[in-house]
């Protein structure tokens, strides 16, 4: 099963923003300056976070929020003014 | 989910971290592993170690097609699997229910068919005489296959299946601009650019076949109507009959109708023997198998709408639970 979550943050240091948004970009889709929403199942998710997001970050000043959408929410998400949530493609062919 | 078909010789693909990273001609692509679901790998591909291991585990259905488009072989990792199914459909075959399942395949078939000419006779208003002679030919044999008072044996679906089949290709030809040169069904090796598309499509439907055989719990080499024939998946060209002209027909259609594809698309067989679809021809034919196979469409025996390829799932779950109940209340999937 396919998921998606709405991940954010609030980084206080630049460096570690910019690290951490880098290592973001590789697996989830970037909506807006500190917001992604990444397509993973919640073990995809834990993986990323535990091996690669959270040793980024300084929890004691910086802060992140990953939220779960499943297929019902997904479709009422509202948006103004950008790219409508992340749909993987039925197909690519290279 | 996502199909991502691997088409270029010299292609390579990668795994870093949870994506798969595919190289040609320098340019790179990234692809989220978690959105695959099906990886098909054309003939001239390197997949690392590394990715290999990676569909296995995550259960990423991967097929390899060779250059003609049939099926070669797929990645089979540790699966679930209901040997209560196999063992149900080594015995019906040659009984009187495998032979009515036969029966009932085929007949959906030449009702698929012959709703594609229906549709093209309606477009012509009846003007073209021949075509409504085959659409009236095609509804005589189905309404004599459907008797099931009396049982069939394969010889008599053989014979009714081979009648209807060679009108239909020649009717067909009204769907296409004469220039196209198509006539009739031709194979190995197909000798004009209609019959090459067709050869190629159905090599792909098969290996999509394969795929729904094996995760319908059956053994794709043992069938009821091709049945029991050596080196041959006789079951997967059993179940894929009544898609072939949904799928595969319709792609054709679809494409030279719309102009995707023109007669420059093609080339002739290295040993000058047939023709031979393109390297470009062959993205875009597999782009329109793909939308053919992702049309949502309603199921009515679920009453609710399913992809065709989720269809074809659901058909060959079905043909399961008939072999397990060893009661044939089997319906074919048709056309609209």
């Amino acid at each position: 099963m396919s998921h998606l979550w709405l991940v954010c943050y609030d980084v206080a240091n630049n460096k570690r923003r910019q690290k951490l948004a880098k290592r973001m970009e590789r697996v989830c889709q970037r909506v807006q300056e500190s917001v992604f929403e990444c397509p993973l199942d919640e073990a995809g998710l834990t993986e990323q976070l535990e091996r690669f997001w959270l040793p980024v970050l300084d929890v004691r000043e910086d802060s992140l929020r990953a939220y779960p959408m499943d297929g019902r929410t997904k479709q009422r998400v509202k948006v103004y003014g950008s790219p409508p949530p992340y749909e993987p493609p039925d197909f690519v062919i290279l | 989910m996502t199909t991502l078909y691997l088409t270029e010789p010299g292609t390579t693909v990668q795994y870093q971290n949870n994506n798969l990273t595919v190289k040609q001609n320098n340019q790179s692509r990234c692809l989220r592993m978690a959105e695959l679901d099906l990886v098909v790998v054309m003939p001239g591909v390197q997949l690392s170690s590394v990715v290999l291991s990676h569909l296995l585990d995550q259960g990423v259905e991967t097929l390899f097609l060779k250059q003609n488009g049939q099926f070669r072989g797929r990645l089979q990792g540790s699966f679930a699997t209901n040997p209560e199914i196999r063992l149900a459909q080594y015995r019906c075959v040659d009984t009187p229910l495998g032979l009515d399942l036969a029966r009932s395949l085929m007949l959906s078939k030449v009702r698929n068919q012959r709703a594609l000419l229906q549709r093209r006779n309606r477009d012509t208003q009846g003007r073209i005489t021949e075509l409504t002679e085959v659409v009236d030919l095609l509804a005589a044999y189905t309404t004599g296959f459907q008797r099931i008072d009396t049982p069939i044996t394969r010889n008599a679906i053989m014979g009714i299946e081979g009648i209807c089949a060679r009108v239909y290709y020649q009717a067909l030809r009204h769907w296409f601009p004469e220039d196209w040169g198509f006539t009739g069904r031709n194979r190995q090796p197909p000798r004009d650019p209609i019959n090459a598309l067709l050869s190629w499509g159905y090599g792909v439907l098969a290996s999509r076949m394969f795929v729904v055989c094996v995760q319908a719990g059956f053994d794709p080499y043992i069938g009821f109507f091709h049945a029991i024939e050596p080196y041959r998946p006789n079951l997967v060209l059993d179940l894929m009959e009544e898609f072939r002209p949904v799928v595969v027909d319709q792609a054709v259609i679809a494409m030279i109708q719309a102009g995707t594809i023109s007669p420059e698309d093609f080339e002739p067989a290295p040993d000058g023997e047939g023709i031979w679809l393109g390297a470009l021809g062959k993205k875009l034919f597999l782009a329109e198998l793909e939308r053919q196979l992702t049309k949502v469409l309603l199921y009515p025996p679920q009453d609710r709408r399913l992809s065709v390829s989720q269809i074809m799932l659901e058909q060959a779950r079905w043909v399961g639970r008939c072999l397990v109940s060893q009661n044939l209340d089997y319906e074919g999937f048709g056309l609209k």
